[in-house]
């Protein structure tokens, strides 16, 4: 056991090249960036404050923020990713697209339901806040302050997915596959665009799945060997790829049974797990370059 | 730089990679046992709990002075306002003057107008589903509190 946890910490601070920090911290922030841009934050001013409700990171703050200044926050966001994208002061335009992508976040989930939309983003972008950004010099570097960073938000959303398995474990044991829990859950997910939820795209499909209790015992037990085994399809580099495909079908298909937005999960996943599916000294969109990756592990 | 110092630097950042590492881990898992939800810390409870045929929903009336009945927030498109519903289970624990403001900020989103709303009343409802009509039905209805606004 000793062992294990040796060598779990001796990959997890394994040094890697320069320009994978840089990959990822610019498609993270273009999940980032595309969240902020597409929804319209403004609505968050609408909500009474008598029907704030959920602890967040902005409970400090209990007024209403006015429309302009949510619309602020944005525009900052934005200009924010904008600079990673030209890298220019990356990491601390970075820092500031964190902190207006966490508020305006936080803000629109605190009404009493607990948002999980954009929390896997935020929370694998939180360990790029204590990463070191290359300068151009030393993109083709190979350091251990260049490969932590991409290895511990590969553990967070490891972690973030075990976890989602684990509770569906405690708290409703087997039967959450093996009951008709599915079928119910899309007949329930089917009826919330009544009660203001997303229509969903694949309604007769859905119907359908649920009619037939096997289908969705099937997916129930797909989707929670999915969530169990995310370390082990992460730790291996040549399986991270499958695990995007996986995520995505997972994804894709509450989102067309139930209408439930969860994209921004799968494009965090894919922001992390395909750079790293990649060799050591293969850099994601530059041209194939000759990399020093001596000591960068191969999985 | 040497290679003494080099090594050096390399094994400083390697202490500070693991203790951010397995900060985030640990601060992750103890959120998770212990079921916390401070976002963006959570404890990962997506559908985990098993959902079965016996269905209820809460469901906020106004009761107007003309005898009519109109339940509030189903109109509603904003989403951030839509899901308020979920605060609709605390109202019976809260001390009457809340009660009343959470009631106000109801009524004022769904647009309807306090001064001709005599009580707003919060029913549980018990619901059916129909395989025939792919449908939830309505089958039973119980008033937990009653809030004058």
């Amino acid at each position: 056991m000793r062992r294990l946890w040796s060598r779990i910490d001796e990959r997890l601070v394994a040094p890697g090249p320069g320009f994978r920090v840089a990959e990822i911290q610019i498609l993270l922030a273009a999940v980032i960036a595309l969240r902020l841009a597409t929804r319209d934050w403004s609505l968050i001013a609408e909500r009474p404050a008598a029907l704030r409700d959920g602890l967040t990171v902005m409970s400090w703050y209990t007024g209403t923020p006015t429309p302009a200044a949510l619309v602020a926050v944005q525009v900052v966001g934005l200009a924010c990713a904008l600079l990673v994208f030209a890298r220019v002061r990356p990491h601390l335009a970075f820092i500031g697209l964190w902190i207006a992508f966490t508020s305006l976040t936080a803000l629109w989930g605190s009404s009493g339901k607990v948002m999980h939309n954009d929390v896997l983003t935020v929370l694998a972008a939180s360990v790029f806040l204590f990463a070191s950004t290359p300068h151009a010099s030393g993109w083709r570097d190979v350091r251990v302050r260049y490969g932590w960073p991409p290895r511990a938000a590969l553990a967070v959303l490891a972690m973030a997915y075990f976890v989602s398995g684990a509770q569906k474990l405690v708290h409703s044991g087997p039967g959450w596959v093996f009951s008709d829990n599915m079928t119910w859950v899309l007949r329930l997910g089917l009826s919330a665009h009544l009660s203001g939820g997303a229509r969903p795209v694949a309604e007769d499909l859905a119907h359908a799945v649920a009619q037939y209790g096997w289908v969705s015992a099937s997916l129930a037990g797909g989707a929670l060997l999915l969530e169990l085994t995310a370390p082990l399809w992460l730790a291996v580099r040549r399986t991270r790829l499958l695990f995007v495909v996986s995520v995505t079908l997972m994804h894709g298909s509450i989102w067309l049974f139930i209408g439930l937005d969860y994209w921004a999960w799968p494009l965090t996943v894919a922001a992390v797990a395909v750079p790293m599916s990649l060799a050591p000294d293969r850099a994601l969109w530059r041209r194939a370059e000759v990399v020093s990756a001596a000591g960068a592990p191969r999985r | 730089m040497s290679d003494q110092e080099q090594s050096a630097e390399q094994k400083r950042e390697a202490r500070f990679g693991r203790a951010v590492t397995w900060s985030v881990l640990a601060v992750m898992a103890v959120v998770a046992v212990g079921q916390l939800e401070l976002w963006p810390l959570t404890a990962f409870r997506l559908f985990s709990e098993t959902r079965t045929a016996d269905q209820t929903r809460l469901e906020l009336v106004a009761e107007h002075r003309d005898g009519t009945d109109q339940p509030l927030l189903v109109s509603e498109t904003n989403p951030v306002v839509v899901t308020t519903d979920r605060q609709f289970r605390d109202l019976p624990g809260e001390s009457e003057e809340v009660q009343r403001e959470m009631v106000l900020a109801w009524l004022s989103v769904s647009g309807v107008d306090p001064a001709t709303v005599a009580s707003v009343r919060l029913d549980r409802i018990a619901r059916e589903y129909d395989e025939d009509t792919r449908t939830w039905a309505d089958v039973d209805r119980t008033t937990i509190v009653s809030v004058d606004p």
